[in-house]
């Protein structure tokens, strides 16, 4: 079994990864919502109700001022249990807000950006639960795309040097034997790998830029810019 | 005979690529980082005989892992695989005390030089 610091394991045999914890979590934190909030209703509900059981008691035996001040009383616990549940719905909405709604914004924007070639765009990925790990998964696909496009642009830039190279050697005069669809055939096949380079180029890279030919950080580049 | 080592990379595709070409030499990994804060942190945990060290990374990067490393541990072999200009970065990958610095896309001439290591 491999060690890694991002709470997963690997299996040794498949490669897979897994987390060890942490899934479940933004199903917990729902179900925490839903039961605070009918706790809540529940709890004011009841104390509603056993101060209207007082009520006809109350009404027989005394007299209309007090009559008047059970339902003033009564008035006033109503608007503390509305005030109570508003609170408790604002705290579960303030929370959902925090937790899910603000970073699947970013994440939103991010992606989008990403989308548009932007692979230095990051999807904040610091929660613990499903959002969070939809994050790393997303950054995770952007790292590993970044990888194979630094890969394509090395392995394409090699290719054509090597055709330059043959291009050179077969100049006219140099070797009879050469058939003039060969060099069509290289120039061809240079002009399909400087199409895939221009596709690499049309990328932002995170941290990595292509100056002319060379793959730097975007700290070097930035150097022989300035 | 393998050596136990411990791969710095931020792309799984790439640390996953590196891990076969070292299991196929019969060498073992113990250890997998993404950044060079945990892989500063594994290198301590694990104590692995060699690092493949990534030096772009978002967090700490493969430079700043490897001072820190070999700040601990002068004997720490570390090689760099990046896919950055090696012209450029092999001379620094030298001051700071790497014993190699090789290009991803040539990836399996790493098993050359640990044999040489």
């Amino acid at each position: 079994m491999t060690q890694t610091l991002d709470n997963t394991k690997t299996d040794p045999k498949t490669g897979s990864r897994e987390r060890s914890g942490g899934i479940g979590h933004l199903k917990h934190q729902f179900l925490w919502c839903f039961l605070s909030i009918t706790l809540i209703t529940i709890g004011v509900s009841i104390a509603l109700l056993i101060e209207l059981g007082n009520g006809p008691r109350l009404a027989g035996t005394v007299d209309p001022g007090n009559s008047a001040a059970f339902l003033a009383a009564l008035r006033w616990r109503i608007v503390l249990g509305a005030a109570l549940i508003v609170v408790a719905v604002g705290g579960v909405f303030l929370f959902l807000h925090a937790r899910i709604a603000r970073p699947m914004e970013k994440m939103a924007v991010a992606a989008g950006r990403m989308a548009e070639g932007c692979l230095g765009a990051t999807i904040p990925d610091h929660l613990s639960n499903e959002i969070g790990q939809i994050g790393a998964s997303v950054n995770g696909l952007a790292v590993n795309f970044q990888e194979v496009l630094i890969l394509v642009w090395n392995q394409t830039e090699e290719a054509i040097t090597k055709i330059r190279r043959i291009i050179r050697q077969m100049k006219p005069g140099c070797d009879e034997h050469v058939s003039p669809d060969i060099m069509v055939n290289l120039k061809s096949a240079r002009q399909d790998l400087e199409t895939m380079q221009m596709m690499v180029r049309s990328f932002d890279l995170y941290d990595v830029a292509i100056n002319d030919s060379d793959v730097l950080t975007a700290k070097s580049t930035a150097d022989t810019i300035n | 005979m393998g050596k136990t080592i411990l791969i710095v990379d931020d792309s799984s595709i790439m640390r996953k690529m590196i891990k076969e070409t070292l299991k196929s030499a019969g060498h073992d990994v113990i250890g997998e980082a993404k950044n060079g804060s945990d892989a500063v942190a594994l290198y301590k945990s694990l104590d692995p005989e060699l690092v493949t060290m990534d030096i772009t990374m978002r967090g700490m990067d493969g430079f700043e892992a490897a001072r820190q490393i070999l700040s601990d541990d002068r004997e720490a072999c570390i090689i760099f695989l990046s896919n950055l200009d090696e012209a450029q970065y092999s001379q620094e990958a030298k001051q700071i005390g790497a014993k190699g610095y090789l290009n991803k896309h040539r990836s399996k001439e790493i098993l050359t030089l640990i044999e040489q290591l």
